[in-house]
This record gives C-alpha cells, sequence and structure tokens, in this order.
C-alpha cells in the first residue's frame, strides 16, 4: 500500500504546484475541481484528499496559505506558491519531461525492432 | 533537505494542535459551501447538491484523519501514548516497579563496575608507546623458577641479542635525600641507559639516560618524577643541572618526567643509571638481582625473539657454566603487572556473570508473571480490534520505559561505586586510580539485561492470539492445565537461580574461612605492640667500600656503631620492653637468598649444590622484641661483638632441611662458599683486590634454635633462615628495619625514636612506619578484599533469588486461589493451608539447591589456589550455605503463604 500512495502522492504534489502556478492564489475546492478538469475526467478522485497534499506541500514550504474572501463572498483558505515552489514547479516537469523521452525511446526500439 | 523541514515541522506539531483541528473544520465547511454554491449554480437542488458535494468530497472524517496523520508524526504520537500509559502502569504497581528497577540497577550497576575493574587491570594497555611491542624477559631457573639476573649476563644478552631493539634491566633502591629541608628516603629505580627509549616516554624536562650514563664516574645523574619535583623542589623550571644529595653523593638533575609517568604501578620518585665500579662484585656472576625487559623489533613475533635469547644463553652458559639451567622466558609486559591478581580478578569476574544471569532470571520471572496477570486485559483488547503490532509496540514501550529506569537506576549505583571503590582500593590493585566506567560495558550489560526485560515483556502478547482469545475472556482465575505450562516455565527460572546463589555463596563462603583460619596461623611472632621502621643508611657514609670489597669485618664498622647506638638510644625511651633490627622482616618475603656450607659433611663438588637460605643479620634484642620463642640454645647478647667468637642462630625449619632434626648447636657453618668452591672469576678478583691466597670466608657456630616465621607472608611455608648478629656477619646490610615492642601505643614512639637517632646522625631519615599488625593486616588485604567482593555479590545474588522465590509463589497463590479458599471452606486450618503453599515452594528450592551443589563440587575447583587450608568441597560450608538459602526461601515463601490465609474463603468462592 504504500508505494502506490507515494506515488500518487507525488504526482497530486506536482498538479496541485502546476495549478497554482497556472491559476494564482487558489483555495482547496478550486484546486480539486481544477486538476477533475484538466485530466478530463480521466481522474476521479476524492476531493478530501487533496488536504492533506496541501498540508504535506505547505510543511515542506512550497506554498503559503492565508484566510481569505472568494468570488462569492465566501470565507476560505487560499494557497499560493512560494518561489521554492515556483523552482519546484520547474524542476519536477523537467524530470518528468525527461523521464518520458527515455521511456519513448525505449518503447520506439521495442516498435522498431520487431 | 524540504522533507527535513518537513518532518522538523511535524516534529513540533503539538504546538497549536487545536487551532488546528478548527481551522480545518473550517475549511472543509467552506469547501463544501463552495461546492454546493457551484452545484446550486449549475442547477441542482440545494438537497441534491449537498449530498452530491459531501459525496465527492470522500467522508470528512476520513479527511480530517489523513490529515492529523500528515499534521504531525503518527509513530511518535502513538509512542507518547504508549509511554504515557506506561509510566501510569509503574505508578499503578510500585512494589513491581520498584523490585524489577533495583534488580536492574544491581544487574547492571554492581556488575558494570566489577567488569570495569576487571577491565582497567587486565585489558587496558600499559600507558607506553606502542605498549605491545613491550616485553618482560625473565631468566629462569634450572627448575623453571623465576630468578633475577646478573649483570654480565644482562650485558651479554643486550649486545648478543639481534631481535629487540632495546633490552634494558633495572632494579629497586632507595635514596637519602638530604640538604635543605627534612632528610627523605626516596624509593626509586636503578636502570640501564635505554630505559626511558624502551619505554618511549621521554622526560618534559631536559633529557634521558644516555649510553655513557652507564660509564662510572659520569653515573652521578638522576631523573625526578613529576610528584617529586612539585613537592620537594617546588617545581624549580630551571632544576636541571642542578645538584642534589643521594646518600651522600652529589647528583646532577639532567630532567624531569611528565606527570603522567609510571611503571609498572611502582611507588618510584627517582631514576638513576646502572653503573658498577670496576671490580665491584655486584657486576658479577655471583650477584643477581637485575629484572629486564624489552621491545621487540617491528615485526619480530615474540616466539622468535624468545628463541633468539635463549640461543644467546646457551653461548652464556657455555661460557659459564655455573649459569647451568637457565632459560628465558618471555610475556607481555602487562602480565608483570597483573600476574598476582590475574586469577582473583577472574573469580570475581565469574561472580559478575553469575549475578548477571541471576538479574536476568529475576527480571524474566517478574515480567512473565506481570504479563500472565495482564493475559485477560490484553484478550479483551484484543476482542474489541487491537492489532498484535499495536499490543506489541504497547508492551514494547512498556518494557523500555521499566528498562531504562533501571538503567538510570544502574548508573547512579556504578558512578557511586566507582568512586567508592578508588577511595579505597587504591593498594590493592594496580593502577587502581585509573578505574572508569567504560561506555561500552556499560552498553553490554545495559544490552544483555534490556534484551531480556524486552523479551519477556513481548511474551504475553506473543502467546495471545485469535485462538486462545475464548480461553483469554473466561471470568474467574484459570484452571492449574491451563496454567501449568506457564508456572514450570517460572519454578525453573528460579530452580535456576537457587542453584547459581548456592554456588556463589559456597564461593564466598570458602573465603570466608579461608580468612579465617589465615588469620589464626601461628606466624611465629608475635605483632601486639610493635612499632617497626626502616633505615637505609647511605653506603657512601657508612661502608669502607676498599675493605669491604677485602671482605674485611671492619668494612661495616661505622654502619655497626650506629645501630648499637641507636638501639641503646631506643631502649632507654619510656614504656620500651625491646628493641632490635633486622634486615627484612617477616612478611617481607626473601629478602636475601645465599648458600650454606655445613662443615659437619663433605662439601659437595659444584658451588651450585650449596642448599640456600635465608640470610639475616639482627641487632640487639630482635627476638625478644618481635615475641619470637627460642626452642634450644640461647638468643645473641651484647657479648657478641666483633672481636668475640662468630656465632649463628637458626630457625626449624632450617634444622630440619639441613640437619634432619638432628640438635645443630655446636655445629659448624659457613654462610658464604669456602674458598674451594670458588668459581675462576672470583679467584682472579680476589687477587685483583689484593686478598692473601689463602683467604676463605670465617665459619659460624650454632648456638641457638629458634621458632619459624612467615617471611613469604601467611600462607608461604616458612624458609630456613640463619641469622647472625650484625657486628660479626654484617654483609652488605645497610638498610634495617628497628623493631620495637612496647606497653603502650607503638606509634606514640614515634617522635623520641626519631630523636634518638637525630641525636646520632642528624642527615638520616627514617622511611616506612608502621606498627607490625598493620603490617601483618596488608599482607592479607588483598584477600579480605576479594573476600568481601565475593561475599558482597553472594548476598545480592541471595536477596535476588528470595525476590524470584517470592514472584513466582505469590502468583502461584493467586492462581490457586480458588482451590485454597475450598480448602478452607472444608475445614483446613491456617496452618496446614500455609504448610501447602510451603511445599510447592519447598520443591523449587530443593531441585534449586540439588543442581546448585552439584554446580559448586564442579565451579569451586577454580577457587583452590585461592583458598588456604580448606578444600574447595569443604562439607560444613556447603551445609550451612545451603541452610541459609533454604531458610531465605522459605522466608520468601512464607509471605504469600500467609496472605493466601488472610483471604477470606467465601469471598474467593464468590467471585467465581
Amino acid at each position: 500500500m504504500g508505494g502506490k500512495t507515494d506515488v500518487w502522492q507525488g504526482t497530486l504534489a506536482l498538479m496541485i504546484l502546476k495549478t497554482l502556478e497556472m491559476l494564482g492564489p487558489l483555495h482547496g475546492y478550486g484546486i480539486a475541481r481544477r486538476i477533475e478538469q484538466t485530466s478530463a475526467g480521466r481522474l476521479t478522485i476524492n476531493y478530501g484528499t487533496v488536504y492533506p497534499g496541501l498540508l504535506k506541500l505547505e510543511q515542506e514550504g512550497y506554498i503559503s496559505s492565508e484566510w481569505g474572501v472568494s468570488e462569492n463572498n465566501r470565507k476560505a483558505k487560499f494557497y499560493r506558491l512560494t518561489r521554492a515552489g515556483r523552482k519546484q514547479v520547474e524542476r519536477a516537469a523537467r524530470d518528468w519531461q525527461r523521464a518520458n523521452e527515455i521511456l519513448a525511446r525505449f518503447l520506439a526500439m521495442g516498435e522498431q525492432s520487431s | 533537505m524540504r522533507q527535513i523541514r518537513g518532518t522538523l515541522v511535524r516534529l513540533f506539531s503539538f504546538l497549536g494542535r487545536d487551532r488546528r483541528e478548527r481551522e480545518l473544520a473550517d475549511e472543509l465547511e467552506s469547501h463544501l459551501q463552495l461546492h454546493i454554491d457551484d452545484n446550486i449554480r449549475a442547477g441542482m437542488t440545494r438537497e441534491a447538491a449537498c449530498r452530491q458535494a459531501l459525496a465527492r468530497l470522500g467522508g470528512i472524517e476520513q479527511t480530517k484523519e489523513r490529515y492529523r496523520d500528515r499534521a504531525s508524526l503518527p509513530w511518535l504520537d502513538m509512542a507518547l501514548q504508549d509511554l504515557r500509559g506506561s509510566m501510569r502502569l509503574m505508578r499503578r504497581t510500585p512494589g513491581f516497579t520498584a523490585v524489577a528497577v533495583l534488580t536492574l540497577a544491581f544487574g547492571i550497576g554492581a556488575n558494570t563496575v566489577m567488569f570495569s575493574v576487571v577491565n582497567t587491570v587486565l585489558l587496558r594497555p600499559l600507558p607506553y608507546h606502542d605498549p605491545e611491542q613491550l616485553v618482560s624477559v625473565q631468566a629462569l631457573g634450572q627448575n623453571g623458577a623465576r630468578i633475577t639476573t646478573a649483570p654480565p649476563d644482562f650485558y651479554a644478552f643486550r649486545e648478543r641479542n639481534r631481535t629487540l631493539d632495546f633490552l634494558d634491566a633495572y632494579y629497586a633502591g632507595s635514596f637519602n635525600l638530604t640538604g635543605g629541608q627534612e632528610a627523605e628516603r626516596l624509593p626509586g629505580l636503578i636502570a640501564s641507559s635505554g630505559f626511558f627509549s624502551s619505554l618511549g616516554t621521554p622526560p618534559v624536562m631536559g633529557r634521558g639516560f644516555i649510553a655513557a650514563d652507564e660509564q662510572w664516574g659520569s653515573h652521578r645523574v638522576v631523573l625526578l618524577t613529576d610528584g617529586l619535583w612539585k613537592r620537594r623542589f617546588g617545581a624549580n623550571p630551571a632544576i636541571v643541572g642542578d645538584s642534589i644529595s643521594l646518600n651522600a653523593q652529589p647528583y646532577t638533575v639532567i630532567g624531569v618526567l611528565p606527570p603522567s609517568f609510571s611503571f609498572l604501578g611502582r611507588d618510584l620518585q627517582v631514576f638513576v643509571p646502572m653503573a658498577f665500579e670496576p671490580g665491584d662484585n655486584m657486576n658479577s656472576h655471583n650477584n643477581y638481582f637485575l629484572n629486564m625487559f624489552g621491545r621487540l623489533k617491528p615485526g619480530t613475533p615474540a616466539a622468535t625473539a624468545s628463541a633468539n635469547l635463549n640461543r644467546v644463553a646457551e653461548d652464556i652458559i657455555r661460557e659459564q657454566p655455573l649459569n647451568r639451567g637457565m632459560s628465558i622466558g618471555m610475556s607481555p609486559l602487562r602480565e608483570v603487572l597483573v600476574r598476582d591478581v590475574r586469577r582473583s580478578v577472574l573469580v570475581l569476574l565469574g561472580a559478575v556473570a553469575f549475578v548477571l544471569v541471576i538479574s536476568c532470571a529475576n527480571l524474566a520471572n517478574l515480567l512473565l508473571a506481570r504479563g500472565a496477570v495482564r493475559a485477560r486485559e490484553i484478550a479483551v483488547r484484543t476482542a474489541i480490534g487491537a492489532t498484535r503490532s499495536r499490543l506489541l509496540r504497547q508492551l514494547l514501550t512498556e518494557s523500555i520505559a521499566l528498562v531504562a529506569m533501571g538503567g538510570l537506576a544502574s548508573l547512579a549505583i556504578a558512578y557511586l561505586s566507582v568512586n567508592a571503590l578508588n577511595l579505597l582500593s587504591q593498594r590493592i590493585l594496580p593502577r587502581a586510580e585509573a578505574i572508569r566506567i567504560d561506555a561500552a560495558v556499560i552498553a553490554f550489560m545495559f544490552g544483555v539485561v534490556a534484551l531480556t526485560g524486552i523479551l519477556c515483556g513481548l511474551v504475553p502478547a506473543l502467546k495471545n492470539s485469535a485462538a486462545n482469545l475464548n480461553e483469554g475472556l473466561k471470568d474467574g482465575p484459570r484452571t492449574a492445565s491451563a496454567g501449568g505450562a506457564s508456572h514450570h516455565l517460572r519454578a525453573s527460572l528460579v530452580v535456576a537461580e537457587v542453584a547459581l546463589s548456592l554456588v556463589l555463596l559456597i564461593g564466598a563462603g570458602l573465603l570466608v574461612k579461608s580468612m579465617y583460619r589465615l588469620l589464626n596461623v601461628d606466624a611465629g611472632f608475635n605483632a601486639e605492640g610493635v612499632l617497626t621502621m626502616q633505615v637505609s643508611l647511605p653506603p657512601q657514609k657508612y661502608v669502607d667500600v676498599q675493605l669491604e670489597r677485602r671482605f674485611s669485618p671492619l668494612a661495616y664498622s661505622r654502619a655497626i656503631r650506629f645501630f648499637a647506638d641507636t638501639i641503646e638510644g631506643v631502649r632507654s625511651l619510656p614504656g620500651v620492653r625491646a628493641a632490635g633490627a633486622i634486615n627484612g622482616l617477616p612478611l617481607m618475603g626473601e629478602v636475601w637468598s645465599k648458600n650454606l656450607t655445613m662443615f659437619d659433611r663433605p662439601l659437595p663438588v659444584n658451588i651450585r649444590d650449596l642448599p640456600s637460605y635465608q640470610y639475616r643479620v639482627v641487632v640487639g634484642g630482635y627476638f625478644r622484641s618481635m615475641g619470637i620463642r627460642i626452642l634450644n640454645g640461647r638468643a645473641f647478647e651484647d657479648t657478641d661483638t666483633q672481636d668475640s667468637p662468630t656465632v649463628v642462630i637458626v630457625n626449624r625449619e632450617a634444622v630440619r632441611r639441613f640437619w634432619d632434626g638432628e640438635d645443630p648447636i655446636g655445629k659448624i657453618v659457613s654462610l658464604n662458599p669456602p674458598r674451594e668452591l670458588w668459581p675462576e672469576d672470583l679467584l682472579r678478583q680476589a687477587r685483583v683486590v689484593g686478598l692473601p691466597d689463602d683467604y676463605s670466608p670465617p665459619t659460624f657456630t650454632v648456638v641457638g634454635v629458634v621458632d619459624d616465621v612467615r617471611d613469604g607472608g601467611l600462607t608461604s611455608p616458612a624458609l630456613p633462615t640463619v641469622y647472625a648478629p650484625y657486628a660479626q656477619a654484617s654483609e652488605g646490610a645497610t638498610t634495617m628495619f628497628l623493631t620495637v615492642r612496647t606497653d603502650g601505643d607503638p606509634l606514640g614512639l614515634v617522635p623520641g625514636i626519631r630523636e634518638r637517632i637525630r641525636q646520632i646522625d642528624p642527615t638520616q631519615p627514617v622511611a616506612s612506619i608502621q606498627t607490625m599488625e598493620a603490617r601483618l593486616s596488608a599482607s592479607v588485604s588483598q584477600r579480605r578484599t576479594e573476600m568481601s567482593v565475593l561475599a558482597a555479590f553472594a548476598l545480592i545474588a541471595v536477596l535476588l533469588a528470595a525476590i524470584g522465590i517470592y514472584g513466582v509463589m505469590s502468583y502461584w497463590v493467586t492462581q490457586r486461589q480458588r482451590e485454597i479458599g475450598i480448602r478452607m471452606a472444608l475445614g483446613a486450618e491456617r496452618q496446614q493451608v500455609v504448610r501447602f503453599v510451603l511445599r510447592q515452594s519447598s520443591a523449587m528450592v530443593a531441585i534449586g539447591l540439588l543442581l546448585g551443589v552439584v554446580g559448586a563440587f564442579i565451579v569451586t575447583r577454580v577457587l583452590r589456589s585461592l583458598l588456604f587450608e580448606v578444600t574447595p568441597t569443604d562439607p560444613t560450608v556447603f551445609a550451612l550455605v545451603a541452610l541459609i538459602l533454604a531458610a531465605s526461601g522459605s522466608v520468601a515463601a512464607y509471605l504469600p503463604a500467609r496472605r493466601a490465609t488472610r483471604v477470606d474463603p467465601v469471598v474467593t468462592l464468590r467471585h467465581e
């Protein structure tokens, strides 16, 4: 059970950071909604899972939080990227990209030879 | 790195926990509101909107739970929770906690101290450079006995060996330091020039010895120890080059040694180089007094060096047939230091192991008992849904908490004990000041006991599985069969404890009996009211060296005068009943060995075949002052002077050995070998110093027989001894011991005696002032320590065993509560019930005693060399000890037995 959760936590963290980078400061509900939309319905997550993820990112210093007011005048806790968070997004994105390229070559190799 | 930040935040999460909970609740509520708003805007009804939002959130409690887990370190939380529970439990059962902690404290603490002692004494390396390369080079005689070496042989070994970087020799000497303050006698070492280079300990000031220092004429240089330099010379930084007066001769100070310097645990203040005047008889094959040690060449094993030296020895023997039978033994230098105490320390180490095992057994017993009691609680919790790992974690925390407390207590005990030991045992064990608690030792002891504690603490959780869940939940005490297996285990542990305690106690008992026998031994003298002190005359002042070399009796005239005057002066002091002097007190060992020539039988062929005897010179009323009985003939009188007929007195052992018990009065002997037996180099020397060609040592007539005196110590048999009057045969004795018998307190005479001596020679110090009783006591002090420590260990072991018995029987009684209740309801008397319980415990104790006796038979063999006139299987000791243990066991079992009868049988049966 541990391994699967860790991987999931990792991708979720990246998704949260990327969302905040694209959309600016946002509350937890908004982030969860956005992740679901971006994955075009391929991911059905419990919205609740986003909160532990947000806490972890905050503990590690990638995001910061503060209470504010939403568009429809609801009190909500907003999260924003810190400078470290911004750097992390770029780095993580680059790593993913590289991993994808290498894997793509392997898979392509297999297809060519066969 | 970010992760560390995260972990740290989680670590301190206990701050602001409430605020966090509230915020999360707020945040989730706001989340739902936003979602509901969106849903409503998308067209859902309010009801549907709420439902859908809640569903998509995925369980509020779950989210909160996961959030909480992320917010703090869950395992830490659980551990703290367990810890708090453990502390509560310990407070609730103070008796159990106290016993367990004490068991741990003694098991670990006392043992650590003992082991630290052993570690320091036996295992620590010597404080020299590369100490593993240092070896003791021991000359061995014909029968393999250790002998000292003659200087010419040492020089030959040093020059001819090829496997040692250094070979050095040393012997002890004492020096009278005069000038400035009061005269002081300094113990010192006379050593060959490579001594300090060999050890690798250069002086902090000045220089060490060089080869040129061994030349007679340039040999009057001296190295001071740091202590002496500070004490006597005020830490004078310009001391190097100064001249001080030792034995009335000027010596130049060439250096000061570092404060940490010590040599084989000896008390030494000065070091001078070894040098002999040309023609000095000391530097001949007639005089053996050197000890040797060396440093192996790097990469040379000791065996090779030993073989090489033995080859050199063979060469030497060929050149000097007198050395026939000599060989060389080599051992690490460290062993010289511990030779005497090794055996006793190993025995004590055995005691340590025993107590450790007993402690572990006790701890195991306690924890198993408690585990059995809590079986029900654990069954209930398992039924409710606690996982096995959670239970194990909790029990583990409890065990660790208990063991930790015990560990702290043991540290306290260890620290206190080591301080006490360091104060008490300075003289008994070498390098006793260096005892420190080694962290590794504590870790080891702690580890062993902790492991036991933790494993036993976990047993109840391990034993319970779903299968016996039903059994565990049953009400009321278990039936005999269910508790049987665990009872047997615990009973076996107690049996083992009893057996081990018995062995320890028997060992201690044997030592105690030895001590008793030892102190009742007839030492041959009466130490009561006798004062002794050492007077070392500087040879340069009191002996005419030229005359001495020619064996002239006039050589010692000044010394004779000095001692005669001193004894007379002392005799006139009030309260003095008798006064005398001798060159070696009883209990000092083989002070001076020579070879005796008897003229009532043909001379042996070889000088080596002359029997050896102990040579003693006596002044004044020595025998009367020491209370030594005259068995035959007479004692020395004032009429035995330099000019009167030469006489000697022998002891009973000499009569037995040399004359087969025949009356020796009137027989003629010679204290030194007659001319006919002299070897070549002695004849040559005699010619060099100008002795007439017909000179032969004087003969003596035996005029008395005295009782034997224990020379080597109370345990050593008496040696054949020949006493001569100082005035008639005072060869070489400038160090004498005054003996004064008085009516009152012996130490009260000291100022008076000092004054008398000062009147005769103001620069003459005295040293080693002690009552004879103190010397006697000191000679057995090592044994006394062994005995006391072993007895202490044995008592601890018995105590622990008794606690073990109490624990087991206590639990057994609780188990049998129902049965006892029935018995009493059916009319059993209190006494009968008590007897019923005691029968159980007696079975355990009896088996334990039996095993223990068998074990003791085997083990006490090891003690044989430490015992005195007591066999390792002494029946009295065995019987007495068994009785003590049986009694302790009965008392320990009696308490729970009595408790069993106190409970109202009606209550017990109702509890069913």
